[in-house]
């Protein structure tokens, strides 16, 4: 039935997302297109940073509108009327919402891919201009990009293992992320079923709160985690014994100071991944407990 | 032998009672009307039944189970309100309901909406509120349910659609099951009882047939209706 459930919430998502994909998509394939023909460095940066906002925009978007279509979705189908066929079918309450929370992690897992192509599909039409861009009259981009994948080649000497590492942790907390949302926002609903007026209010209400909290939480410890990680490592002095100018010239301070970010950004990820995995998983139980025994549609 | 079984029902929305301690077999086979006034109680019983709403104390037995997926497989339910999606097409949510209820006769509700005129491409958003409650009928009635539930279905519809609804619902029925028809509108659904059962503040009043009622009280269960539930 589980199954079953899951087509039906699939279908819902599947009416307008796969367009909004093909727009993201679309104009990531304009933005390449821009970079491949224009042959002027300082337009293209410029063009190029233009692109770069409108990209956080779009990506942001599709990631904000697919989680407004699966927040619709949980709290029409289980907590407004439409709850009450919902919860007269033959299957298990817990199924109900462990299908509303799978089918959302797809979709953001869906949405995350799409925003990859968004952002790989520029990105590597840069790196294939480089070369152009050397040769043409305007060198000055064309040795900044080319300059800044040297960099970033050296830095990464010595820390393949921490690049795994960091990559792994990565996939790890879009796949927490992908959970977090759809568990978090059943669990807002559930406890805010009974209320008479304004439900819908008050559980949009509690998951932007509690987001917003979360996402200060989790500021505030990566600024500590950042301090505590620079004198762990270097003691009274902190960054100042290595520079980001002097590291230009050094290939094994830069690799130093790229094993620290790897460092720092391990540890962020790990408290991240940790934070949220406790609150998806609480968000779960609670909510199934909650639809299984203390259902009340009023 | 009874197929639903209230044991010492009660449910209290911040302390005030909606169902106080219901004790009531209801048999299998028959037409029963759940009579009262509004706020008596009728659709938070039926809401019990179905699993919409948890017991602050007591029990529901349908066929012998506590609601779940096992009771709901066997119960027919029509809300007062419209629960269907509004983006659905007629046809989608009449595969919906196959997909889900095993006793759905799929022919049997294409039939009843051809009769009815009702093209099954449309979207529900696009029908009125009228149409959008009989294709909620239709889908509840092609169930073969040993049990139908239905809250307040001539509620708000002139006296032709609640004679269409009434006919559909004993048209429709499958022969053994039970149908509880929860109205304040006692006149219109007095003819096709079997049983009558009175709720008032949350407590049955009353629970008979409906020819033991006439007989006893040498009144139609309209007329004692309105005179036991006389403001």
């Amino acid at each position: 039935m589980l199954g079953k459930l899951m087509k039906y919430d699939m279908k819902y998502m599947a009416r307008i997302l796969p367009w909004l994909y093909l727009g993201g998509i679309g104009f990531s394939a304009l933005v390449t297109t821009f970079i491949l023909v224009i042959n002027n460095g300082t337009v293209l940066f410029l063009g190029a940073y233009a692109a770069y906002f409108l990209f956080l925009i779009a990506v942001e978007g599709i990631a904000v509108c697919s989680s407004i279509f699966m927040m619709v979705r949980i709290y029409r189908n289980m907590f407004s009327d439409e709850g009450y066929l919902t919860f007269t079918l033959p299957v298990k309450n817990g199924d109900v919402l462990n299908s509303k929370i799978l089918t959302g992690a797809i979709w953001t897992f869906f949405s995350g891919i799409v925003a990859l192509i968004m952002i790989a599909l520029p990105i590597g039409a840069a790196i294939y201009k480089v070369p152009k861009l050397l040769e043409a009259d305007d060198v000055s981009i064309g040795m900044m990009i080319e300059s800044l994948i040297q960099e970033f080649s050296v830095g990464l000497a010595g820390n393949e293992v921490k690049l795994i590492i960091f990559l792994v942790l990565t996939v790890v907390l879009i796949v927490i992320s992908a959970f977090f949302a759809p568990a978090f926002y059943s669990f807002c609903c559930a406890i805010t079923h009974k209320i008479k007026r304004a439900r819908a209010f008050a559980s949009v209400a509690i998951f932007i709160g509690v987001s917003y909290a979360l996402g200060l939480i989790i500021s505030i410890s990566t600024v500590f985690i950042e301090i505590f990680s620079e004198y762990y490592m270097y003691g009274d002095e902190g960054f100042s014994a290595i520079t980001p100018t002097a590291m230009i010239y050094d290939a094994s301070e830069m690799s130093a100071y790229f094993g620290l970010r790897l460092n720092i950004m391990i540890i962020d990820l790990l408290v991240i991944g940790a934070i949220m995995a406790v609150i998806t998983v609480v968000s779960w139980i609670v909510s199934n407990r909650i639809v299984n025994k203390k259902l009340n549609l009023l | 032998m009874a197929i639903i079984e209230y044991r010492n029902l009660t449910k209290v929305y911040k302390n005030v009672p909606a169902l106080n301690g219901v004790n009531l077999d209801i048999p299998a086979g028959r037409i029963v009307g759940l009579l009262g006034p509004n706020g008596s109680g009728k659709t938070t019983l039926i809401k019990l039944s179905v699993g919409l709403l948890t017991p602050t104390a007591g029990t529901v037995m349908i066929d012998g189970n506590v609601p779940g997926p096992q009771t709901k497989a066997v119960t027919a339910y029509l809300p007062e309100k419209s629960y269907m999606s509004e983006w659905m097409s007629v046809e989608s949510i009449v595969s919906y309901f196959a997909d889900f209820y095993r006793d759905f006769d799929k022919n049997k509700a294409y039939e009843m909406l051809s009769r009815l005129g009702i093209d099954p491409k449309r979207t529900l958003k696009t029908l009125s509120k009228g149409t959008k409650e009989k294709v909620q009928l239709v889908l509840v009635m092609s169930r073969a349910a040993k049990v139908y539930f239905l809250d307040e279905p001539i509620a708000g519809v002139d006296p032709a659609a609640r004679d269409y609804i009434l006919n559909t619902i004993i048209r429709n029925y499958s022969e053994n099951a039970s149908v509880i028809i929860s109205t304040h509108l006692i006149y219109d659904v007095e003819n096709v009882l079997d049983d009558a059962i009175f709720i008032r503040n949350g407590q049955i009043v009353l629970a008979d047939s409906a020819d033991n009622i006439r007989e006893n009280s040498g009144k139609t269960v309209d007329m004692l209706f309105r005179e036991v539930f006389r403001c």
